[in-house]
């Protein structure tokens, strides 16, 4: 059952089988799997319960419970605005059902690279498949593609430049296109709708709003985990949540489960947790249309190009312009209004297009090693200055942006730096080289933070093995994107869920 | 904030504008938003506060930022962001909580063609200690309705 443990009587003693700490794709999947097989099994999630008939479409209210730090988490230098999930379900209640998996190249060269004997990439196309199955996994119908989805389709179609439709996971969906705040429809075929109920009739045990501290461990073994309930008006901490468990998995994501690592004194020196995070850093720009385009109504991403993401020449390929993924990003008025750069009449002048913008992002698969420190009990500190060669594909990001919106048909393009380009139809583009991305001028967004704890086979290599378990505390496991050896160039969630059915197997499997 | 405000989105616009929140109102509204934060960021936002305040001699104003004119505050934010590096982080900080405060406000909706939300919920409906509306669901079946209990007596004790 779903327990909030705010309500509950403090401090809090528990006993389980198994401790999972946090609730997204891949502690999802974990605790499926293991109440499956009648482990007590209890979940712990930082966030609330938040069920479709509480999401309220509004983004001042939803924004706060489905983000961590209420959506405002960046990089220490302000320059990258990180976008991670909260609330049981974790980013899989706010994202947008994008299905991809990991491109084989990629595969080939993590297994070179990192031995993987126990996740080899024909283990991956099973476990994509049956993830795919349990999720509904299917192409968006055509006939569902919105105007701003079509406008990307008809640049891409007008430069000849490589795009098509895409797959996600959901079913039922009305178009509404708030799903960046939570499905109010139960459209989204995600942990919450799809994995958590029958767990529950197996006996999982659900601990929300309760946030984990540290993984208690002594003598080469997990003894359990200490966590704090937290307030659901302030998000502060209430009082102490004591959990003994013999097994222990971290799915807190790439941020919050490097961090609990560091702050357990589990740092490993040779893996470097927390050492090497990436995060498909992300450009956008817009275009201004005669047409209204009315890009917050229908499915928000279905199309996308694919012309700058070349796997065929190596998992990371050097060439500019190989390594750029593109997608619309639109947002409701008020995460529009902070992107818009600007204040007063000018800023009310472009806000005035709302209804007529379309708006393109250039997502990087980055090379830049980033990294993720505990700030403190309860918050992650996260270090991030893309290198200069994702600079130069976050600019060339740009610069292939404007030219699709104006092979769309834009009649001006808006590149949001400071201070705002505006190009107008015909004029000549920026070369990308005098484009400059820096944290003050030029605001870089995230959502796919992972590959904090690298997997690998060698304990002198990983901290954890391609089972996503602990190489040297007992009882100790991963399953979130923290595992990836590197960038994935896609979106992750399909990844991580296939990781958690993969790991919560291993779980079982060791006993 | 409503000095900011002020300085930032002026409330009486020309053309076809409508009336939005007050700058009160969206103090109000910003103030709703940082009370969940967490205390780092919450820190960093009362030093961008003060530095806003006590700042303004940096760009030769010489009242504190909350005795300016809203046409001084607005020229202080300019220069600071003119400067770049952290002052413009600062000014941009400032900025996005103006506006996100200002844009929530289904005032300023009708100007942008944006028609709102598909949900539409009574006003007095019940609200969780979280502030989102509780209703009766497809899963209140999954929602324990005792606390969650610690074990009688825990087999041994473990300590950090």
């Amino acid at each position: 059952m779903i327990h909030d443990a705010s309500r509950s009587t403090l401090p809090l003693h528990l006993e389980a089988d198994l401790c999972i700490i946090g609730s997204g794709p891949g502690g999802g999947m974990v605790a499926r799997v293991a109440a499956e097989v009648g482990w007590n099994v209890l979940l712990l999630e930082a966030g609330g319960f938040i069920p479709p008939e509480s999401m309220t479409q509004r983004e001042e209210e939803m924004i706060p419970q489905l983000l961590w730090a209420g959506g405002a988490r960046a990089s220490a230098d302000h320059g990258v605005l990180i976008h991670q999930g909260r609330g049981l379900g974790g980013s899989s209640l706010h994202n947008l059902n994008l299905c991809k998996r990991i491109p084989a190249p990629i595969l080939a060269a993590w297994q070179r690279s990192r031995g993987l004997e126990h996740l080899p990439p024909e283990m991956w196309a099973t476990l994509y498949a049956e993830v795919e199955a349990r999720l509904s996994v299917s192409a968006v119908p055509r006939d569902q593609w919105n105007r701003h989805n079509q406008l990307l389709e008809k640049g891409c179609n007008a430069l000849g430049w490589r795009g098509g439709g895409l797959r996600h996971n959901r079913t039922g969906c009305v178009g509404s296109g708030f799903c960046e705040l939570g499905c109010a429809f139960d459209a989204k075929n995600n942990v919450p709708k799809v994995l958590l109920p029958p767990a529950i009739e197996d006996g999982l045990r659900i601990a929300t709003r309760t946030q984990a501290v540290e993984v208690l461990h002594a003598d080469g073994k997990v003894e359990g985990v200490f966590a704090v309930a937290l307030d659901p008006a302030t998000g502060r901490p209430l009082g102490e949540v004591h959990v003994r468990a013999p097994r222990v998995c971290l799915a807190a994501s790439a941020t919050g489960s490097a961090a609990l690592l560091l702050r357990s004194n589990l740092g490993h020196q040779e893996g470097g947790v927390g050492r090497t995070l990436h995060l498909h850093p992300a450009v956008l720009a817009a275009g201004d249309f005669d047409e209204p385009v009315l890009a917050w109504k229908g499915i928000p991403q279905t199309y996308e190009c694919t012309q700058f993401l070349d796997f065929d020449s190596g998992a990371t390929p050097t060439a500019p312009g190989t390594r750029t993924w593109i997608v619309p990003a639109f947002a409701h008025p008020m995460a529009t209004a902070t992107l818009v750069p600007g204040f007063g009449t000018p800023h009310r002048a472009l806000m005035e297009r709302y209804a007529h913008l379309a708006v393109l992002t250039a997502m990087v698969h980055d090379t830049t090693a980033g990294r993720v420190s505990a700030r403190s009990e309860y918050e992650v500190r996260i270090d991030y200055t893309p290198n200069a060669d994702d600079r130069r594909e976050l600019a060339h990001g740009l610069v292939a942006c404007a030219r699709l919106l104006f092979a769309a048909g834009a009649r001006r393009v808006f590149i949001p730096t400071d201070p705002l380009i505006t190009l107008q139809a015909g004029e000549p583009l920026p070369a990308p080289e005098h484009l400059r991305i820096t944290p003050d001028r030029c605001r870089l967004s995230a959502v796919h933070p992972m590959g904090t704890i690298p997997m690998g086979d060698d304990p002198a290599q990983a901290a954890v093995d391609s089972r996503g378990r602990h190489h040297e505390i007992d009882g100790l496991w991963v399953a979130d994107g923290s595992l990836f050896p590197s960038s994935i160039g896609v979106p992750p969630q399909l990844s991580i869920y296939a990781l958690g059915l993969h790991v919560g197997r291993s779980i079982i499997a060791a006993g | 904030m409503t000095a900011a405000a002020t300085a930032l989105i002026p409330d009486t616009p020309g053309g076809t504008w409508p009336a939005g929140p007050t700058p009160l109102e969206i103090a109000r509204n910003a103030d709703r938003y940082l009370m969940a934060l967490p205390p780092a960021l919450l820190r960093e936002v009362r030093g961008l506060l003060l530095f806003l305040e006590h700042g303004t001699w940096l760009t030769f104003h010489w009242p504190r930022f909350t005795r300016l004119t809203p046409a001084a505050a607005a020229a202080h934010l300019q220069r600071l962001h003119a400067r770049g590096g952290t002052q413009r982080l600062i000014a941009n900080g400032i900025r996005d909580l103006c506006m996100s405060a200002w844009y929530q406000d289904p005032r300023t909706w009708p100007a942008l063609g944006y028609e709102g939300p598909l949900v539409v919920l009574p006003a007095n409906v019940a609200r969780r200690a979280d502030g989102l509306p509780s209703r009766p669901g497809r899963y209140d079946h999954l929602i324990a309705r005792q606390p969650l209990e610690s074990i009688p007596a825990p087999t041994k004790a473990i300590s950090r």
